[in-house]
């Protein structure tokens, strides 16, 4: 908290500084209709929405464990994770400057992550080696983020396609999380094999996750120029940068604790598709239509 | 010039704004709070925790019945980090069985009694901050029961004398494994019914009666134990026999003590069963100098259905913002770990908190710890069947919110 203190008295400090040094700006020529063939892609806001489909991979920066091995090794025990295998989601509002080929966009974006890993337990006779018990935890991670990056664009291309490519920062603001621990126990040892899968646990997690983390977005798409509008398809990866996981609540959910459960240091990284519409902003009469094309 | 360079300032505090997001890292976090299991893949094996102690490293040493073939418990010794993380282990020799709390600290070691499978005799090992066995001294009190550090350097043991069918209190110094006694007669004409049970105490699988056993100011002693039929608290001047100051009969092994940790004089932080319901005593004084009439049936309490039917309870003591606060842990009828946190003072309870949940818990002891926190060790049943060892630590910080 005390360096978000610091930045925002240096965000204002900065602030200050650029009033006192700022010049009256001169009017703006680009207004003039007309003046310039196609002036409506040369500078332009565009504000829209896209949405789509997100995979997570979480990247392990340390392990921990509530159970720990007395006479055997932890790594038998050790999460498994599943890359890539939970779908999730996201909705954004699309929010972009651009300017000669050149974008800044801000993208405020809810997003929904999920992944999901497993612990493998085993007990077994010395004295009598077909007495084996197994048990398999599936615990599946389920978050809600609010995501805020800010992304440079580069556009390219003539007429109506018109790919990008981009790269920016995000952060980001936990919103909800949830949790769900599947047991299965497979049973050796009573007269036969006995598979035994109790109810999910199923828990609110808001408290395990950290509020805030932050990364990199790094990505490419396609923009498609129909009419005033533009039709949007965007491929991002977001690559996580700080731990998603809260080090102060680790084990505070007595429930989670209870069957050994206790949450890595991982850093969450994100493919996502999003496929959405832009409008734009300026040079618009009534119609909708441009002013540069009359 | 200051204007040329204001959107790169900008983008730089933008980006120090985002890091400044990241999540604070304390490995301190890790410390404060804890809960760990400690597991074997053995199918057969058992662990059962009697008492945990803080080291001078901040770690914690866990003492343990394991189970082993035959009547008798064998001895288990476990050394955690201050993370809870397993540090190492000690599977004592089968000579040694049936370990009985509590962890007593004296200079730089740790001592506890246990058991001679071939002779029945005492036996005060000690160990150091590391978990390991230093010395082994033996002492000639037969099925030690309970024990605890005495004012001066020494221990007090509570034992069962088979062959004189005789409960016995005695001072023992740690050098010598001797020191003065007194003993108690189990009731003329009725020993062969109660010795039986007293004896079943002592197996792996018989039921547990709550000795206990401890020294208040001066020369009086007490202990929880059998005497006259009866399980009954009882204050003694160490020496004569059959010679008590005062008594607090139970309803023979139907109803007594679970736990009575003095305060100051005559106050005890107590809990009584009788027949199956359990009563707290947070802030009760206790008649030491005379027989207490109507015995446990006098005191009152507060009753705790959620506790098992006589439940195993454990309590401590320990200053809180101020206010000195009693601590009971038991064993919840819904396979928890329950704690309740009551203020001395007022005598009511401020709190409770449970532990533990899908796998069954139970409770071994609590204890406070160097940071300003708690630390609880007990049982619990992985996948719902093997016995292990589990800790939970809770933060100074937790342990404050408890306080009301």
């Amino acid at each position: 908290m005390k360096r978000l203190y610091f930045v925002v008295l240096c965000l204002l400090m900065i602030t200050g500084l650029n009033a006192q040094h700022r010049n009256k700006r001169p009017k703006l020529s680009f207004n003039k209709s007309g003046k310039e063939k196609d002036i409506f892609l040369k500078k332009q806001w565009w504000v829209g929405l896209k949405g789509g489909p997100n995979l997570s991979k979480a990247v392990v920066e340390q392990t921990y464990s509530v159970v720990a091995p007395t006479n055997y090794e932890l790594s038998e025990i050790t999460k498994q994770y599943k890359h890539y295998k939970n779908l999730g989601g996201q909705a954004t509002l699309d929010i972009t400057f651009y300017f000669r080929g050149f974008s800044a966009s801000f993208q405020p974006t809810y997003r929904h992550s999920r992944f999901e890993y497993t612990n493998n337990y085993e007990w077994t006779s010395a004295a009598e080696g077909s007495r084996l018990f197994q048990m398999k935890y599936t615990q599946l991670q389920k978050i809600d983020y609010l995501d805020l990056p800010l992304v440079a664009k580069y556009e390219f291309g003539i007429d109506r396609i018109r790919p990008f490519i981009q790269a920016g920062l995000y952060t980001t603001k936990l919103l909800n999380a949830n949790k769900i621990v599947e047991v299965t126990k497979t049973d050796f040892a009573s007269g036969g094999v006995n598979e035994i899968v109790d109810d999910p646990i199923i828990v609110g997690a808001t408290d395990l996750f950290a509020k805030n983390h932050w990364g990199f977005i790094a990505g490419a798409g396609l923009n498609y120029n129909l009419g005033n509008v533009r039709l949007n398809l965007d491929f991002q990866y977001k690559y996580g940068m700080s731990n998603i996981a809260s080090t102060k609540n680790r084990q505070g959910n007595d429930r989670l604790a209870g069957v050994g459960d206790s949450l890595d240091n991982i850093k969450l990284n994100t493919i996502a598709i999003s496929v959405g519409c832009l409008f734009p902003m300026r040079f618009l009469e009534s119609g909708f239509k441009s002013l540069d094309k009359k | 010039m200051l204007k040329n360079f204001t959107p790169y300032i900008y983008i730089v505090a933008f980006i120090l704004f985002i890091a400044a997001c990241a999540e604070e890292e304390n490995p301190k976090f890790d410390k404060d709070n804890f809960t760990s299991i400690f597991d074997s893949n053995g199918f057969d094996s058992a662990y059962y925790p009697i008492d945990i102690k803080q080291t001078v490293d901040e770690g914690y040493l866990v003492l343990a019945k394991r189970k082993l073939e035959g009547e008798f418990a064998g001895v288990y010794i476990l050394k955690a980090n201050k993370f809870g993380n397993f540090e190492s282990q000690i599977n004592v020799d089968p000579q040694l069985v049936n370990p009985i709390g509590t962890l007593m600290p004296l200079g730089e070691n740790f001592y506890f009694f246990c058991m001679d499978v071939a002779s029945k005799e005492a036996r005060l090992v000690s160990i150091n901050q590391s978990g390991s066995i230093v010395g082994t001294v033996n002492v000639t009190y037969t099925y030690p029961c309970a024990s605890a550090p005495s004012k001066d350097n020494k221990f007090v043991l509570l034992s069962y004398n088979n062959g004189d069918k005789r409960t016995v209190i005695s001072t023992i110094d740690p050098a010598t494994g001797a020191g003065p006694n007194s003993s108690f007669r189990l009731g003329v004409g009725g020993e062969d019914k109660i010795e039986e049970d007293i004896l079943k105490h002592f197996f792996q699988y018989g039921r547990k009666f709550p000795f206990f056993v401890g020294q208040l100011s001066g020369d009086t002693y007490y202990f929880n134990g059998f005497y006259d039929y009866t399980l009954s608290l009882v204050f003694t001047r160490m020496g004569a026999s059959d010679q008590f100051t005062g008594i607090i009969q139970g309803q023979h092994e139907d109803g007594g003590f679970s736990a009575a940790l003095p305060l100051s004089g005559n106050r005890f932080a107590a809990s009584v069963f009788n027949f199956g319901d359990n009563y707290i005593l947070p802030n009760k004084t206790l008649e030491t100098t005379s027989n207490a009439p109507g015995g446990i049936t006098g005191l009152g309490g507060f009753t705790l259905p959620e506790l098992v039917s006589n439940a195993n309870v454990r309590n401590t003591q320990a200053t809180v913002k101020e206010k000195s606060v009693i601590i009971f842990a038991g064993d919840t009828k819904a396979k928890q770990i329950g704690l309740w946190f009551y203020d001395e003072a007022s005598n009511s309870l401020m709190s409770s908190r449970y532990f533990g949940f899908s796998n069954p818990f139970e409770i071994g002891n609590v204890s406070t710890t160097l940071d300003g926190g708690l630390v609880i060790c007990g049982t619990t049943y992985m996948a719902g069947r093997f016995p292990r060892i589990c800790i939970f630590k809770i933060s100074k910080q937790e342990f404050e919110n408890q306080v009301k």
